[in-house]
């Protein structure tokens, strides 16, 4: 495996992030395809 | 004295020697910190993630007591939220992948601005110029494939290979809606192919489960053929430990990448501790900061 850095690769989740309303839309519009939270995977 | 705790902690994760750090030696912090309390961790995912930190931490320092409660962000972050709030701070040090809290906190005024050893050299692209926060971790999203169903030549290389009628049923992704980091990954593709690729995928019918740990359980089993989100490191510790799973890095198409942050909580500060603090910590990147017993608004902060 080659260095992370040496692929092609998005490193912009800060500027998903950053704003609440537009990353609060943008789960909003994921969710009109996968529907709410049903499947827990669970977590300990 | 949380914040000892914290530094101790970020020394022993960078396996920072017992070597004199300004006016205080690392084990001479460590006499003032061990028994007067715990540390305390909240970290993102499963608690038994942090399993080797605490194993380590407590090995280097008999007497500290590590506590870390696992979870998602959140959960956590109203919990850390609320401590503040009330101004009984319970968590000391906290990592998760939720990048806009840390941001958040800085602004707050809430995290203890820190550069340990080695800081420099962390790639500016992953860390806080301020040092308020530092990634402990860099995380990549890439695809995966079950080696056992699916011949490597057949192998989705890219997300539009993710659409073959092979695949149908067979995919699996955590919900992009729940968790910031796969939100990245379908933010990524839909961005590149546009929200018809959304459609598209989801004609495969493809499952949704909360946490990336049931997609990669998933796929080693079987029950799932392929992903597009899969945590690298999760890939190939199944890998190492013989799964049938193997990652599958995409031609074209970008793959995630974020450096899972860490922080340090400000605690109540008095005239002395701080300073052992800027001493003993920060000393490394401000070796003429402040004087022993000085109070700790007259410490040299990192970014001075």
């Amino acid at each position: 495996m080659k260095p992370i850095l040496s692929y092609n690769v998005a490193n912009d989740l800060a500027e998903m992030v950053a704003d609440p309303t537009q990353l609060s839309a943008l789960r909003k519009r994921f969710q009109s395809y996968t529907g709410e939270v049903k499947n827990k995977g669970g977590i300990r | 004295m949380r914040a000892f705790f914290a530094a101790l902690l970020a020394a022993a994760l960078l396996g920072s020697s017992a070597l004199p750090l300004g006016a205080e030696t690392l084990d001479e912090i460590y006499a003032k910190a061990k028994g007067e309390g715990a540390l305390s961790i909240y970290g993102g995912g499963p608690a038994r993630l942090y399993e080797g930190w605490v194993k380590e931490y407590e090995a280097r320092f008999p007497g500290v007591k590590v506590t870390v409660t696992g979870g998602y962000a959140g959960g956590l972050v109203p919990a850390i939220d609320k401590q503040i709030a009330e101004g009984k701070l319970a968590v000391d040090f906290v990592t998760f992948q939720a990048v806009q809290e840390f941001i958040r906190w800085k602004r707050e005024g809430v995290l203890l601005p820190f550069k340990m050893e080695g800081f420099a050299a962390l790639d500016p692209r992953f860390r806080d110029a301020d040092g308020a926060y530092a990634p402990i971790n860099v995380f990549a999203i890439a695809p995966a494939f079950n080696t056992k169903l699916v011949a490597r030549e057949d192998a989705p290389r890219s997300a539009l290979d993710f659409l073959k009628p092979m695949f149908r049923g067979k995919l699996i992704t955590a919900y992009p809606n729940d968790d910031d980091a796969t939100l990245f990954a379908f933010h990524t593709i839909v961005r590149k192919y546009g929200w018809r690729y959304m459609d598209d995928y989801m004609a495969t019918e493809p499952k949704f489960i909360q946490g990336h740990l049931g997609v990669v359980r998933s796929v080693a089993s079987g029950e799932s053929l392929a992903t597009f989100d899969m945590m690298l490191h999760h890939t190939m510790v199944e890998k190492s430990e013989g799964k049938p799973i193997d990652v599958i890095f995409p031609e074209s198409d970008a793959i995630p990448i974020w450096g899972q942050l860490g922080a340090i909580f400000k605690t109540p500060l008095t005239p002395t501790r701080p300073s052992s603090i800027c001493n003993g910590t920060w000393g490394r990147s401000s070796r003429n900061g402040s004087a022993p017993g000085r109070p700790a608004t007259t410490c040299r902060r990192p970014s001075d």
